[in-house]
């Protein structure tokens, strides 16, 4: 699409009210002076704009696939083959609608001279599901800026962001770790780690002897190492209304960023040898109480289930609202559902097993179900991903309110995690089970 | 950011914002140039800075009157009317050319508030109603303030010309009449006082009691005082109170009516009325104050500072009572040309005649244009034909500020403020500095060529044939 822009609206009136001024004053210089919007108009008349054949986009995404949350890196890279200098060149990249440029900018405005290349960075957040950009708007325009050439012109490469709640997750091996479990017990047993001595007996395999013990003492001596020992582990994923907010525009919903940090326990847990129970809490399901409900178990089918019934459940309302909202119109009946759906997964939750909640803890449910689960004999985490934007003054308040909902979950016995946005996930995960795994070692089976 | 921080706050791609730097810079330059070129033809080089920093200020308070913060407000306030109206006596008292050198502040104002991103119609309308607002604040303060001098000063005439017995009556009415005052001061300054709800809870209830109570008390006080006035004076009136000149009564009178007793009843009283003031201000602005108000308090303090401002000037010359008085009209009148100025700026924004975003450009090219006009009745200190080139440099600069300007603002339009378009911007400047330049060399030469046969162009006819031409060219050109 060709045109031109009318830019000299304000060079006829200075011309006229020279000419004007000129034959008040009878001054031949004013008069002479009106003509010199003559040469900005001609200068703007005589060029010509149009969007060179040669002109070649190319985009790339990293990382790709993303898990939600996760910054993407886009570049859109503009190299000028057609052999004339573009004095001016504009282009904008076709952003998918449903995702927020965190930094940079996908426009670029530039003078590129023949073979040379400009390139744009920017940075989206990734939101789950393939998000396709529409091709880039490229906008040239003739030297004095009158005539104006758009196009949309297709860039090679990557055309889409995809994002999936298991995309960084480690491949699973068809017998988990091949050992046991990742938590240690207090009795001895065959693991690497150092446990205790005892005496030798003629059954223990020769690799065990310990040697240094014999040289000094001339008695032979068994090592013990620490015993892995596996356990079993309930995933709750809070998906209620509440948790369908997200940050800000263009931003993962608290559900979705829920769902992916529990594929990524779910992930870890089943590597480690444990056996994984999931629980969905918040959208009808054929299970329990309403509940979708995935008894505990191991393996890649597990995780698959698992993986899809959270792919299932993060799906996006019809709106996702912004966290500092105002809804106080709360459902009572759909709170004492869900309440009733909380203690439902603990009572399903075998026992001596672990109760692992993932929510953002955006309202009093969350400390509801920890209040609910502190009558069973069960150790329990909370993993609450953050999604309470911090620039504004009702989002400060939400945040004030959700870490005392945090310390009042605490209160109740169990552990908390603040997956702050900006920590990797991995970080967040390794601390809630690694102290938790000392705390329960002895319960392993 | 090359040029220091930015007095606007762009916040998206469309149509907000001011044109980008680099355009601008390319602006800044063409006005500066022209100014220094009228400098130089009027022999004075940099008579333009006498105004530039006023200009500056002027701009400053403007883009600073769109902030939300009251301080930030009360500032812009405090810049931009005293600013403007300075201009105008600074442009009005320059002795240069008038044309020539209020076309160069305009040209300076213009792409100041370009760099500012201020007016726009909005801003404009902001600065004309706030400027109203304020200078109605101005007038109410100066009021009140002569009203309290005025009472102030009679106030203290009565309590210090209270002594001396020879009409003891009216002495006494007097005195009286005093405390009762105090005593409504005081009671004033109790209840406008939080004391009971700054008390520790425990002791609240005890506190208010004691409020009060004593406010009662003082009520009282009054009220005795308020007979007490009325007997005296009426004693006074028939006659029948006269003093002894010895005696006890004598005493008593001389000491009821003495400066040591009366002076710290008035000052006691003062301090409890501006402790209520202060009392009455914190509670409101603490429990009424909203968003909503804060324009109208950043006014009513603005207000006070021109006051206070005005008053400075005019003690500054109170050896001469015949300028504080001119200083003072000055700084009452001044106001009202500058309002009027603006409504006729907002009038043609409305109508259409001034493009919105680009105003301050539109100010600019048409300051400089003002220049043109008035550098063609400049004579040539030197004889060689520059006002000629001043012309010609100045039409030519107003297009480039147009030209340069208007670009700048479609790139912010399009692309925002993130993206790097120096190399864009500063091919599109130098291409148009080079059109103006090709433009005033022609025109100069052509200037060079026409002037010896001047008086035969400069017939009505040719004249008109000309910028008929001129005019059908441009048109055409412009379609």
């Amino acid at each position: 699409m060709t045109g031109r822009r009318q830019r000299w609206s304000g060079g006829v009136a200075v011309a006229v009210v020279l000419v004007t001024a000129g034959i008040w004053n009878r001054s031949t210089t004013l008069l002479l002076a009106a003509a010199v919007p003559l040469a900005y108009l001609a200068y703007g008349a005589v060029s010509t704009a149009r969007v060179p054949e040669g002109l070649e986009l190319a985009r790339t995404v990293e990382p790709s696939p993303a898990p939600p949350g996760r910054p993407v890196e886009v570049t859109l890279t503009v190299t000028n083959d057609s052999g004339r200098t573009l004095s001016d060149l504009r282009v904008v990249d076709g952003v998918p609608a449903n995702l927020a440029v965190l930094s940079g900018s996908p426009r670029l405005g530039t003078t590129l001279g023949p073979g040379e290349t400009v390139e744009t960075e920017y940075t989206l957040v990734a939101r789950r599901g393939d998000h396709e950009f529409d091709p880039p708007t490229v906008r040239v325009r003739g030297t004095g800026g009158g005539a104006v050439a758009t196009m949309e012109r297709p860039a090679t490469g990557a055309d889409s962001v995809v994002c999936r709640l298991d995309a960084d997750a480690p491949p699973l091996d068809d017998r988990g770790a091949r050992r046991v479990g990742q938590l240690a017990s207090d009795d001895p047993g065959d693991g690497v780690t150092f446990h205790s001595t005892r005496d030798y007996e003629s059954t223990d395999p020769a690799a065990r002897i310990d040697w240094r013990h014999y040289a000094k003492r001339g008695e032979l001596a068994t090592v013990n190492y620490d015993r892995p020992v596996s356990t079993t582990v309930v995933l709750v994923l809070d998906a209620r209304p509440p948790c369908h907010v997200a940050a800000g525009p263009g931003r993962p919903t608290a559900a979705e960023l829920g769902a992916y940090a529990a594929t990524r326990a779910l992930t870890a847990l089943l590597r480690g040898g444990h056996d994984v129970g999931v629980a969905v809490v918040g959208r009808e399901g054929d299970g329990p109480a309403g509940l979708h409900w995935l008894p505990p178990g191991g393996g890649r089918e597990q995780r698959a289930r698992a993986t899809d019934l959270f792919r299932a459940t993060s799906v996006d309302r019809d709106r996702a609202a912004s966290v500092d909202r105002d809804e106080s119109g709360a459902n009572d009946a759909a709170n004492g559902a869900y309440d009733f759906q909380f203690r439902k997964a603990a009572e399903l939750a075998p026992a001596r097993s672990q109760l692992v909640l993932v929510s953002p803890a955006l309202d009093d449910g969350t400390v509801s179900a920890a209040e609910t689960w502190a009558a069973f004999d069960h150790p329990r985490t909370l993993l609450s991903p953050d999604v309470v934007p911090s620039n504004t003054v009702s989002g400060r308040l939400e945040s004030v309110q959700r870490r005392a909902r945090l310390a009042r979950c605490q209160a109740t016995g169990a552990r908390t995690i603040d997956w702050r946005r900006g920590t990797p996930l991995p970080v967040a995960l390794e601390e809630a089970f690694a102290v938790e795994a000392r705390a329960t070692a002895g319960g392993g089976r | 950011m090359p040029f220091g921080p930015r007095l606007d706050r762009p916040s998206a791609v469309g149509d907000e914002g001011r044109p980008r730097e680099t355009s601008l810079a390319v602006a800044t330059a063409v006005v500066l140039a022209v100014a220094l070129g009228v400098g130089v033809a009027i022999g004075d080089p940099v008579f333009f800075t006498g105004f530039a920093l006023v200009v500056g200020l002027t701009v400053a308070g403007m883009a600073l009157l769109e902030r939300d913060r009251i301080r930030e407000t009360v500032v812009g306030h405090l810049l931009f009317l005293p600013g403007t109206s300075t201009l105008l006596v600074v442009v009005g008292l320059s002795g240069g050319p008038a044309l020539v050198v209020a076309g160069t502040a305009a040209a300076l104002a213009g792409v100041g508030g370009a760099w500012a991103d201020v007016g726009d119609g909005p801003s404009v309308k902001r600065a004309l109603k706030g400027g109203i607002v304020s200078y109605l604040f101005g007038l109410v303060w100066l009021v009140i303030a002569g009203l309290a001098v005025g009472l102030g000063l009679g106030f203290w005439n009565v309590a210090t010309g209270l002594a001396g017995g020879a009409r003891p009556a009216w002495a006494l009415a007097g005195f009286w009449f005093v405390l009762g005052t105090v005593c409504l001061c005081v009671r004033l300054a109790v209840w406008a006082i939080p004391a009971a709800e700054l008390a520790p809870r425990d002791r609240k209830r005890r506190v208010e009691r004691r409020v009060e109570r004593l406010g009662r008390r003082l009520v009282f006080v009054w009220l005795g005082t308020f007979v007490l006035t009325w007997v005296f004076a009426l004693l006074g009136f028939s006659g029948n109170f006269r003093s002894a000149g010895v005696g006890p009564g004598a005493v008593l009178v001389e000491a009821l009516t003495a400066r040591i007793l009366i002076v710290p009843l008035v000052v006691t009283g003062g301090v409890s009325l501006g402790i209520a003031l202060l009392g009455t201000l914190a509670r409101k602005t603490t429990t009424e104050y909203d968003a909503s108000t804060s324009g109208t308090v950043a006014a009513a303090l603005a207000g006070a500072g021109y006051v206070g401002v005005v008053t400075i000037l005019a003690l500054s010359a109170g050896l001469l009572p015949v300028v504080a008085v001119v200083i003072v009209l000055i700084s009452v009148v001044l106001p009202l040309v500058v309002f009027v100025a603006l409504v006729f700026a907002v009038v043609a924004i409305e109508l259409g005649f001034v493009p919105d975003g680009a105003t301050p450009l539109a100010l600019a090219a048409a300051g400089l244009v003002a220049v043109a006009v008035g550098a063609a009745g400049l004579g040539t200190p030197t004889g060689t034909g520059a006002s000629g080139l001043l012309v010609f440099g100045a039409t030519a600069g107003a297009l480039v500020v147009w030209d340069v300007g208007t670009f700048g603002l479609g790139v912010t339009a399009e692309l925002g403020h993130l993206p790097d378009t120096r190399r864009l911007e500063l091919y599109h400047g130098v291409f148009a500095v080079g059109v103006g330049v090709v433009a005033v060399a022609v025109a100069t030469a052509a200037d060079a060529v026409v002037r010896p046969v001047g008086a035969s162009v400069g017939t009505h006819a040719a004249m008109a044939v000309a910028a008929v031409g001129v005019l059908l060219v441009l048109v055409t050109l412009r379609s």
